[in-house]
């Protein structure tokens, strides 16, 4: 599983530590003494105090706008009070003052990580740490940010560093091992991760919800997926607020096929947490694992919505449209994740069935083959592959897909059987009888198999096997007009002529279904060719 | 953040794949498997939705695909001829209605007994030609001068058929000696009796073969056989749909449902699925000038309406009694075993003639028939609609038949093509037949949509490697395969009397095109001219004759009908490879009398009469090149 951010902690951690930071910084407020303020003031609501520092901070400023401490002091108050933006310019204004104040910067990296603007808050947090490599809020910063913004293995070992060093500043700041940890599990080092949570689990008590999350976290790297399960619940009792390891239960059990109570977890965290693009997409797997499709879809599209930008969305609503047959408006939305990210397998794979699904076999062929490209060990995509590859005619190339996933799936009948039927159609009977044998010995069910190997041994005048294995073809699928056809010639040439009427007059009815078939029918016109 | 669909693959398999299987599949419970063939789609579809073939200059393949340097073993003489002077002309030029888009069949006689083969092309007409508002187009004879041109003798003949003409059929009926004309036409059929002095009458009201009914009836194909070996050639009318011009299927209209008038999701002309199909009719000849119809009594009324749009009488089981073969458009083909007794027993389904091999109708349009493995046994080819492949019918004896078309490579390359007439001719004269096929679409849309199809389209023309395989002969640039039209009927014949098959196509709203042989080789032919009698029809249709050289046994029938409404020379043509005798030739005439007759040389056209052997001889103009 990779590393989900614990997104809601991500900005109550900070903002906590910040506080404290700030609070360790000596105080220049010209605040009247506490035994001096009045009796409502000292029990006076937090926003209360907050804005009469902002107040006292502006005075101080209007006798001297160039107080560096009254901006700061100005800018804290104005965090507080959700006033990012005004917080920004007071310490923005304060470090061009005081350019040499490591200090600053790393407030204004901090108060730019509030706004959102995490490249920004990371280059302000290395300015901190050039002009003082060992100012602690800076280097947290730092590796906090590098950690959020990396796109690379280089920058996550950069975070790494950022961290370790923040932690070697004050020791006594242990829940940045949360962060470190999280680090080297970013970068697949478990390991060092688990050294982390050792040190975690000694500075904390036992039912530490963080701990807790923090195990299971590890546990479903290392693919322990029911005890990653039980520690993010024994979380959750711990503390019932702690979201990430709502969400993370949530993907847990979706991992472990729990469809039901995954959307049991995950139903709630949609409700508190609405704008979430994560849990609405968690929410809508889950509802589609459960058959809940008209809520799946629903869900899906919240999820789009959220993040229009996101592959595995619109890849999610494809898969629920195709199954809803709404395969035109299926294959819009997988080619918008193709857009999206055009190296997702599970994208190209899907837009390939429901292009298959639209008739438009050379837009199949064209995506399936795509998706074989990314995952060449896929047997699944092999095998649709040669089924497109087989309907366009080109059969040496279906062969070769078939012979990739019996390949690949020694022991998968499909691959036997469609690169025997394929040889059998095209006349190789020398070679389509062994395949077709095959298939059927892996998988006596077979009803493409046994269709195919009856139709062979029908051509070879083995007449008795072909009968056999074509009832069994019919039994299998009897809305099969193919099947049906070929047991009546069969019938007919081993001189059970009644019994091969019968059949005939079955095929009949189901052609004239077909013929005679009403409204209702999707364009056939293949997306790529519309106009 | 990238989060991959967790664990949920397989279940969502069988949820996505609920959608993309047909019921059939659907059903099963063994894990889902998209279909091998594609789900067939519903209104006027009988195929897939292939992909578009093209060729190094992103043409479509239809109309493109042409060779430099490959021999040119046809070539394009309409103009030299004088054929260019007709023009096929069949409704709108936007081809609204499935009425404006069947015309024509085209008919090789020798209307004069001169031993030139002469040529009728059928012509449509127009919505205001029917109502009487314009000057009907009208069918066209044309003599043969025997010096590689023709004449129009329509006027002088009496043949020009003005009614809406959909195909011809050529026989003596009467047995004087006289090839006479059957025209098949929305509404009235025709009758041209050959009088023998360049002129004919329609006789087919007295005679009582114009299928005539109180509203138009749209006759299609048409084929003499004796079918009772009275010596009387017999007459069968394939009926295509009913079709009322003052009320004609339109999308849209109360007619048919919209969804009878889409191909491919485009709105295109309505049917021929959706429309009410009209009956075939059985005509026995009195030998007095008249016919009894007895289609229902016999058995081959076609009670449920299958859109008929060719027919042949071959002996399919050689048993020595004419059977009947009907190809239909998009419902089950026909083919009537004749007991012996005056009726049929319908073999369709148990024969495995009505469907391909993946138990589906096709929308059939025309029929070759020929012995293309030399196992002395009548095989069967049918062409199709673009997006489906032409399917050829192996007889395996008894009335049994098995679709082979992928397996002797026939299959695929015909997918683009929208085949019309066809037949099997030995055009290299090697002895093995070979394949043509006239193509041509019926939608104009196509043009402007990227199907990889075209409204014109050039033929195609196979190649018999040696009675296991065909493979295309390649159009070379500027050859009569290269030709790019939009065809219909298709006849094949000696035009030029030197051995080599050539080709007559009737394309629709466009002059015809003749294709002459130009095959450049030292192979050696043969052409036999049959004439039966007394208890056998006097043009022989319906004879079989087996001719041994080379070590190589072949088999020729003098048809009626076949093709695409049209009717090719009923003189049988022999290639013969390097051959320079006959070994053996045994003829099993229709009165059932079979004769072994000594064939004095090769490379030489022969009359063979019943009973009394070669008959005087016609030397080759050029018999080697």
């Amino acid at each position: 599983m990779l590393a989900p951010s614990p997104v809601w902690g991500s900005v109550v951690g900070p903002a906590i530590l910040a506080l404290t930071l700030f609070a360790q910084q000596p105080s220049t407020s010209p605040d009247p003494p506490a035994s001096e303020r009045s009796h409502v003031e000292r029990f006076a609501p937090r926003q209360r105090l907050q804005e009469r520092a902002e107040r006292e901070a502006t005075a101080r400023l209007r006798e001297n706008p160039d107080d560096v401490q009254a901006l700061e002091a100005r800018a804290l108050a104005r965090i507080q009070l959700n006033r990012t933006n005004e917080a920004l310019e007071d310490l923005t204004r304060a470090a061009r003052l005081n350019e040499r104040s490591a200090y600053l910067r790393a407030q204004l990296a901090y108060c730019l990580w509030l706004r959102g603007s995490l490249p920004e808050a990371l280059a302000a947090a290395r300015q901190a740490l050039a002009l003082d490599a060992d100012n602690f809020s800076a280097r947290y910063y730092a590796g906090r940010l590098s950690l959020l913004t990396a796109t690379s293995d280089a920058d996550v070992d950069a975070a790494i560093e950022h961290l370790q060093r923040a932690i070697e500043l004050n020791p006594e700041e242990v829940d940045i091992r949360f962060d470190l940890l999280n680090a080297y599990r970013r970068r697949g080092d478990l390991v060092r991760a688990g050294v982390q949570l050792r040190l975690l689990r000694a500075a904390y008590p036992p039912n530490y919800p963080r701990v807790l999350y923090t195990e299971g976290l590890l546990a479903t790297d290392l693919g322990q997926l029911s005890t990653g399960i039980d520690r993010f619940r024994q979380a959750l009792l711990a503390d019932p607020a702690l979201a990430a390891a709502r969400r993370d239960l949530g993907i847990a059990l979706i991992q472990s096929e729990r469809w039901q109570e995954a959307l049991e977890v995950l139903e709630p965290l949609t409700r508190d947490h609405p704008q979430a693009f994560t849990a609405a997409y968690f929410h809508a797997l889950a509802l589609q694992n459960l058959q809940r499709l008209p809520e799946a879809e629903e869900e899906t599209r919240r999820a789009v919505a959220l993040d229009p930008r996101s592959a595995d969305a619109h890849t999610l609503l494809g898969i629920i449209l195709a199954g809803r047959g709404a395969h035109a408006e299926a294959v819009a939305s997988l080619e918008q994740a193709t857009k999206l990210d055009s190296q997702s397998f599970d994208a190209w794979f899907y837009l390939g069935r429901a292009r298959y699904a639209l008739r438009d076999f050379s837009g199949a062929r064209d995506a399936l083959h795509t998706a074989v490209q990314f995952r060449p060990e896929d047997a699944e995509a092999h095998f649709f592959l040669a089924t497109a590859l087989e309907v366009l005619g080109e059969k040496d190339a279906a062969i070769a897909e078939y012979r990739a996933l019996i390949g690949l799936r020694p022991e998968d009948a499909r691959g036997h059987a469609g690169l025997g039927n394929l040889l059998a159609r095209y006349g190789r009977s020398e070679e389509a009888i062994p395949a077709l044998q095959r298939a059927r010995e892996l998988d006596p069910a077979n009803f493409e198999a046994a269709l195919a190997l009856g139709r062979m041994l029908a051509r070879r005048q083995q007449w008795e096997q072909a009968v056999t294995l074509l009832r069994e073809a019919v039994a299998r699928v009897p809305e099969s007009a193919e099947a049906h056809y070929q047991l009546g010639l069969a019938l007919r040439r081993t001189g059970h002529a009644q019994d091969a009427a019968q059949q005939f007059t079955i095929v009949e009815r189901l052609n004239r279904k077909f013929r005679s078939r009403g409204a209702g029918m999707e364009s056939l016109t293949p997306t790529s060719q519309r106009p | 953040m990238r989060i991959a669909l967790i664990g949920t693959r397989e279940l969502l398999t069988t949820l996505v794949l609920a959608g993309l299987l047909p019921v059939a599949v659907v059903a099963q419970q063994a894990p889902a498997q998209p279909p091998q063939q594609p789900e067939r789609p519903a209104g006027v579809s009988t195929g897939g939705a292939y992909p578009a073939v093209r060729d190094a200059l992103s043409r479509p393949i239809t109309a493109g695909g042409f060779v430099e340097g490959a021999p040119v073993v046809y070539q394009d003489v309409t103009e030299r001829s004088g054929l260019g002077k007709f023009r096929n002309r069949s409704g709108s030029p936007e081809k609204k209605f499935i009425l404006e888009v069947a015309t024509g069949g085209v008919a090789l006689l020798d209307y004069d007994n001169d031993g030139w083969l002469d040529v009728y092309l059928v012509n449509g007409s127009t919505f205001a030609a029917l109502k009487g508002q314009e000057a009907p187009p009208r069918s066209a004879l044309f003599r043969n001068n025997r010096n590689g041109t023709f004449t129009d003798v329509t006027i002088r003949a009496g043949v020009a058929n003005e009614r809406w003409g959909m195909g011809a059929t050529a026989a003596d009926f009467n047995n004087d000696g006289w090839t006479d004309l059957y025209v098949t036409n929305f509404g009235k059929n025709r009758l041209f009796r050959n009088n023998g002095d360049g002129s004919f009458t329609d006789v087919a009201e007295s005679a009582g073969v114009s299928v005539t009914t109180t509203t138009p009836f749209w006759s299609t194909a048409a084929a003499f056989g004796d079918y009772d070996r009275d010596g009387w050639l017999d007459l069968f009318v394939t009926g295509y749909l009913k079709f009322d011009p003052d009320n004609p299927p339109a999308p849209g209209s109360a007619v048919v449902s919209y969804n009878f008038c889409q191909f491919r999701g485009q709105e295109v002309m309505c049917g021929p699925r959706g429309l009410a199909g009209e009956r075939d009719f059985l005509f026995r000849n009195n030998g007095d000038g008249t016919f009894r119809e007895l289609s229902a009594s016999a058995g081959v009324a076609d009670a449920k309406g299958y859109y008929g749009f060719a027919a042949t009488w071959a002996d399919v089981d050689d048993d020595s009694w004419l059977d009947l073969l009907v190809a239909n458009d998009s419902t089950p083909n026909y083919l009537y075993r004749n007991r012996g007794d005056g009726t049929f027993e319908d073999l369709s389904y148990p024969s495995g003639f009505a469907l391909n091999e993946n138990g589906r109708e096709q929308a059939c349009m025309g029929i070759a028939v020929g012995d293309y493995n030399h196992d002395g046994r009548l095989d069967f080819y049918l062409t199709n609609f673009s997006d489906d492949y032409n399917t050829l019918y192996r007889n395996e004896g008894e009335a049994n038949f098995t679709d082979i078309s992928l397996q002797v490579g026939l299959g695929e390359l015909t997918i683009p093509f929208l085949g019309w007439g066809t037949g099997f001719l030995d055009y290299d004269n090697d002895g093995h037949p070979d394949l043509f096929v006239a193509n041509g679409h019926v939608y104009r849309a196509v043009d402007k949509l990227d199907w990889g199809t075209t409204w014109a389209q050039r033929p195609l023309l196979f190649r018999n490697l040696n009675g296991q395989r065909f493979e295309a002969v390649p159009p070379a640039i500027g050859s009569g395969l290269a030709v790019v039209v939009p065809s219909r009927g298709a006849a094949f014949g000696d035009l030029d009397n030197d051995g080599r098959i050539d080709v007559v196509l009737n394309n629709l709203d466009s002059p015809p095109t003749v294709l002459r042989n130009v095959t450049r080789n030292a192979n050696n032919w043969l052409i036999l001219k049959l004439i039966g009698g007394p208890k056998s029809p006097r043009d022989a249709i319906g004879a079989t004759a087996f001719l041994t050289a080379g070590g190589l046994r072949q088999r020729g029938d003098v048809l009626g009908g076949s093709s695409y409404s049209s009717q090719s020379d009923v003189r049988l043509h022999f290639g013969l490879g390097s051959a320079t005798a006959v070994e053996k030739l045994e003829i099993r005439w229709p009165s059932g009398r079979r004769e072994t007759i000594v064939i004095p040389g090769v490379n030489r056209a022969l009359k063979i009469f019943e009973g009394q052997g070669v008959g005087e001889e016609k030397k080759s103009q050029d018999k080697k090149r």
